[in-house]
């Protein structure tokens, strides 16, 4: 049974289906849509490049799959003793093995005027077809938030035509995670193509057609699209016992503390064998790489997670691919020209390098996750031959 | 994502010479209207469609390491000898196509139909239910 029927509930499902499992899978989703490829809410399928059609995960769903999928249902409780579900509505649902992916919630605004209906989060397809709509009808669009998710909604807006604000509450957003050279790179990308920036700035407050911001400013707007973050869903982990640690504490075959209960995606932080850190991250592939592992390992599989985290951003025709990584550097070795969109950047700390992001380059991008895996492995090998000299050197 | 002109590619159902194969990169061409890639492993020759099953990444500019291609656009990775899609964002195989072998000379010819399963399999697991 799997909670959660996104990036990592769909790999899951497949993952044990196609694995040989001939038994029952059951996925829990609380969003109302069968599993859809969600990066493609902020890029593609909001600048009206892609329909409907390009949005399933996979190309066979859930139910081809042989999968239980029932949308729209929340779970109140876990029974981790008993191994049983209790759904909301009074229903409940027995479990050999578990999955938690429960994904994230979206961080709520909380300035005077959040609860106007022009202001939208984005963080469901239900969302994205709202704003789209919304979109439709509105010409001066105000998007707050410095996230990759309010910045990549912002440029696929604005090449819509329409006049499109940010505020963000950053000074250099995305500059905690890719430095401040490619932060300054994607807000001239963002101001090249028209989109007015509002740097180290918030909202006072919002009214039915205009935006205030902290320093008196006033932003003429008929929808405001808020990406500021997001908040783990692990509610029903924590009421059912499991261990917590800004997210759910996994080991590195997936497994939470209580046995027969997995975690896997945005809610699961696992000990990262390249970082030597328990790491959480909110990105697509690492959810989905999760989801499969995870789904192999309630069949008895044991693998370990040591995927190399990734993501890649896209703003107008500029895109950023990343890998490893950094929660905080004191090196950043740069080759090429990051005003020519032909990058390869580093980030190391006290020498080692923890992660790599690219602009144009993107086969380096795959060599530097291939050369992450092939150090760990260089590792390991040279920590088993400590280990094995120690060894020796204690018999005699 | 520019491509190179259809009408440029090689036909790999008229053969490809082994000399061409040698250097270990997948190459590039078209079976009738489909782009595929054939590729030389040391032992035999394997072709696999030429488009990541994700969101159509062109895999002819990937990286080939240990029999797998990575897509360069989000890195799903494919298995080149059996197609399977061997990590997300990709999971549906790259189809297959047959490889016949005359007179140095290697020539692809129709898709196999049969799907290939992940690497991993439930019969060799041990599984207690």
């Amino acid at each position: 049974v799997i909670v959660g029927g996104g990036a990592a509930g769909y790999a899951a499902a497949h993952a044990i289906r196609t694995s040989g499992w001939a038994g029952d899978i059951s996925v829990f989703s609380a969003d109302r849509d069968a599993p859809y490829d969600r990066t493609l809410l902020t890029k593609d399928y909001l600048d009206g490049h892609f329909g409907d059609d390009r949005l399933p995960i996979a190309h066979r769903g859930l139910e081809e799959l042989g999968v239980s999928l029932q949308l729209g249902i929340n779970v109140d409780a876990l029974d981790a003793h008993d191994h049983v579900l209790r759904l909301t509505g009074g229903g409940i649902q027995r479990f050999s093995k578990l999955l938690l992916a429960t994904g994230a919630d979206p961080h709520k605004p909380d300035f005077p005027g959040a609860d106007l209906p022009h202001v939208k989060c984005l963080r469901s397809l239900e969302d994205c077809r709202q704003i789209i709509s919304a979109v439709k009808r509105a010409s001066r669009v105000v998007v707050l938030g410095g996230s990759f998710i309010s910045l990549e909604a912002a440029a696929s807006i604005r090449s819509r035509g329409l006049t499109v604000d940010v505020i963000s509450p950053e000074p250099h957003p995305l500059s905690k995670i890719v430095g401040r050279a490619l932060s300054e790179l994607v807000v001239q990308t963002h101001r090249d193509k028209g989109v007015q920036l509002h740097l180290g700035h918030k909202i006072a407050k919002v009214t039915t057609n205009m935006v205030t911001l902290d320093d008196g400013n006033v932003l003429e707007c008929d929808l405001l699209v808020v990406g500021i973050g997001v908040e783990p869903r692990v509610e029903l982990a924590k009421e059912a016992g499991l261990a917590l640690d800004r997210g759910v504490v996994v080991d590195s075959q997936l497994r939470t503390s209580l046995p027969d209960i997995y975690a896997a995606g945005d809610i699961a932080r696992w000990p990262d064998p390249h970082t030597n850190e328990a790491i959480r991250v909110e990105h697509w592939v690492v959810a989905e790489r999760q989801g499969a592992i995870a789904g192999a390992n309630m069949l008895g599989a044991a693998t370990t997670f040591e995927m190399v985290p990734f993501f890649w951003t896209k703003h107008f025709d500029l895109a950023i691919r990343y890998v490893g990584h950094a929660q905080e550097w004191d090196e950043e070795r740069c080759e090429g020209s990051v005003a020519e969109r032909d990058v390869i950047i580093r980030y190391l700390k006290a020498g080692r390098e923890l992660a790599v992001a690219t602009v144009g380059r993107d086969l380096q991008s795959i060599q530097a996750e291939q050369e992450m895996m092939r150090r760990l492995a260089e590792r390991r090998r040279a920590c088993s031959a400590k280990l094995a000299a120690n060894q020796h050197s204690s018999f005699r | 994502m520019p491509r190179a002109h259809e009408s440029d590619l090689p036909d790999l159902s008229r053969g490809t010479s082994f000399d061409l194969l040698k250097d270990n990169r997948p190459r590039l061409g078209l079976v009738g209207e489909e782009r595929v890639l054939l590729w030389w492993d040391g032992a035999r020759a394997c072709a696999v469609a030429a488009d990541c099953t994700h969101l159509g990444g062109p895999l002819a500019d990937g990286l080939v390491a240990e029999g797998k291609i990575h897509c360069p656009w989000h890195h799903a990775c494919f298995d080149l000898r059996t197609g399977a899609a061997h990590a997300a964002p990709a999971f549906e195989p790259l189809k297959r196509y047959e490889v016949r072998f005359e007179n140095d000379t290697f020539f692809v010819g129709q898709s196999i139909t049969s799907v290939p399963n992940p690497g991993w399999r439930l019969g060799t697991m041990p599984i207690q239910l």
